[in-house]
């Protein structure tokens, strides 16, 4: 109760209500009189502040669009892989031919280099030609149309050499790869180095088995646009560094996938040219119709082959860089790199020369013009 | 729960056209001496009168109300509206002086206005002498309500934060809201401030002769 009197006492007393107008007018007077507003800078002062950092800011944002844009600066893959998106996600050209023309290159010489011209036309027509780089002399030519294929006859013959795989069933002495180890893998082949000289008559191929989307012939098809993809869909691509290449003199920019696919190799022994028992051979066991069944002493299964055996099963790793040209930002070339321990052991390298849709002209597919002969599909 | 101290005499500053016309005024005032004439017109009472509450002594009231003022003046430019009025801006300026004062002086001692501000100069003579003539009137005017000055006294020996909140709050009306916008606290904080310097006063009160006239 007694904080209540206080309270009321607080507001029962009156404050004194007390004005001094002549101290008020004088103050007044003395203010409105005062420099502080005779000064024009008062007003201009605010402004000035204001142009000056408005101004200043202005010229900042300026600098700083100038540096971004011409000093040289680090670009993430992401960025590259997004202006490659531009180029690439096109919709689907109606009425025209995807023109491709590759050049194919490998570091050793088993396979060589060669130019390579594609001619799509709505998934049903496709044509494609294989030039040798040095000569322009056509080595291959293919024309598929109408769920007909149409080849160049070069009338060489096939190869009677002979590889000895043994079909379906086991021998005593055979090796026999697990069959659903095969089933994963594809199966790239190609001469080893040393291959004439030191067996004669036999021949000595590297097989390799990559448990990857990597074959040779995948590799030659691939497109701009399938590159791009795999790209995109590839988290880990990593932005390497710019360059001038050497070729064509204009700046790349270079993208790398290291993919560690499961790879293996191993040797196979032969007796000569037997690319066409090789290519049977591949094509079946990627159709899972036969298991490897390597004529050999050993009686090692494949995957448990040591390195002083026949057959070698070794880790490679593979390094695919992309080059994409910084004046027009479309994929110039793309390196598949083999390294057997680091070191490099092969290379591929596929670089595109044009990629481009051009009109609708029946001639292009026209077999007979081109003197390319109906092949029977084979089973 | 009711606030136990709000009066009827409170003054409602959430008017618009009240806070739309005081913001062209004082925008203006930043620029315009005629218009801060006018700002100084509306506020010089209220102001003057605060700081004589809180000080209890006319010249020193006068001293303190030029300095605000003259501080008003040069930090104008300085003011953003942020959903505070303008007022309560002003009487945080006249709060910090007369603090400040208090701070520096612990009690009071004569100021003279040419020592507080070199800016201004009175000088005729005859001015002072009206003026000196209209301070010894309203000193005496003061002296005459004595009820106000034994409370003062009371009010005087707080601390500084308590004697603010009174007087806004008992002497100048302000409501809770008011007085939380002048001394940039929240009106919770506001609120237990008010009851502890009410507190506060009570107990010196009680040893007074005044609180026994209460009581009586």
């Amino acid at each position: 109760m007694k904080i209540e009197k206080s309270i009321e006492m607080l507001k029962k007393v009156k404050p004194p209500e007390i004005f001094l107008e002549l101290s008020k007018a004088k103050l007044r007077q003395q203010l409105l009189d005062n420099k502080h507003f005779k000064k024009k800078p008062f007003r201009k002062r605010h402004y000035i502040f204001r142009y000056a950092f408005s101004t200043a800011a202005v010229i900042g944002i300026v600098m700083a669009f100038v540096l971004f844009r011409f000093l040289p600066r680090e670009v993430s893959a992401k960025e590259l892989i997004n202006n490659l998106e531009a180029v690439y996600n096109r919709s689907f050209v109606a009425d025209k031919i995807h023109y491709i023309k590759t050049l194919f290159k490998t570091k050793g010489e088993h396979f060589g280099s060669y130019l390579m011209e594609t001619w799509k036309y709505q998934e049903n027509m496709i044509r494609v030609m294989f030039k040798n780089e040095t000569n322009d002399k056509i080595i291959g030519h293919v024309i598929y149309k109408e769920n007909n294929k149409y080849e160049l006859q070069t009338g060489k013959k096939d190869s009677n050499y002979k590889i000895r795989i043994v079909k379906k069933d086991l021998g005593p002495g055979g090796i026999c790869a697990d069959e659903k180890t095969i089933k994963a893998y594809r199966i790239m082949v190609f001469p080893t180095k040393t291959s004439d000289k030191t067996t004669g008559k036999k021949k000595k191929v590297n097989i390799l088995m990559i448990k990857d989307n990597f074959d040779i012939f995948g590799f030659c098809s691939q497109t701009p646009q399938n590159i791009f993809d795999k790209l995109k869909a590839d988290p880990y691509v990593e932005y390497i560094g710019s360059e001038i290449d050497i070729n064509t003199h204009k700046k790349v920019v270079i993208l790398e996938r290291k993919s560690s696919p499961d790879v293996k190799s191993f040797q196979l022994e032969y007796e000569d040219d037997i690319q066409t028992e090789m290519n049977w051979f591949i094509e079946k066991l990627r159709k899972k119709e036969i298991k490897l069944r390597v004529d050999t002493e050993s009686k090692i299964p494949l995957e448990q082959s040591g390195p002083n055996e026949n057959l070698k099963l070794e880790r490679i790793n593979v390094v695919e860089t992309t080059k994409i040209e910084t004046e027009t930002g479309r994929i110039f070339q793309i390196t598949y790199s083999l390294y057997k321990k680091d070191k490099l052991m092969d290379k591929y390298e596929l670089t595109f020369l044009e990629d481009c849709f051009v009109d609708y002209d029946p001639e292009i597919f026209n077999h007979r013009a081109f003197g390319l002969k109906i092949k029977k599909n084979e089973s | 729960m009711k606030d136990p101290y709000i009066s009827i005499n409170e003054v409602f500053i959430d008017d618009p056209v009240k806070m739309s016309n005081e913001y062209n005024l004082v925008e203006q005032a930043k620029n315009d001496r005629f218009a801060f004439g006018e700002l100084f017109d509306r506020y010089y009472n209220d102001i003057y009168k605060y700081i004589l509450h809180r000080t209890a002594n006319i010249e020193l009231a006068q001293d303190l109300t030029s300095d605000t003022f003259i501080k008003v003046m040069k930090k104008l430019w300085t003011f953003r509206w942020r959903k505070v009025p303008f007022s309560a801006w002003l009487f945080k300026i006249a709060s910090n002086e007369v603090n400040g004062y208090y701070r520096k002086y612990k009690s009071y001692k004569k100021v003279s206005l040419e020592n507080l501000n070199d800016n201004i100069n009175i000088d005729t003579v005859s001015e002072n002498f009206q003026i000196q003539k209209e301070l010894k009137e309203a000193e005496a005017k003061l002296e005459e309500n004595i009820m106000f000055l034994e409370l003062h006294k009371a009010i005087a020996s707080l601390k500084n934060k308590y004697q603010e909140v009174i007087t806004l709050r008992f002497f100048e009306n302000k409501k809770i809201k008011e007085i939380a916008e002048i001394s940039g606290k929240s009106e919770g904080t506001v609120k237990s401030l008010v009851h502890r310097a009410v507190k506060q006063l009570h107990s010196k009160l009680s040893s007074s002769n005044l609180n026994g006239g209460i009581e009586q």
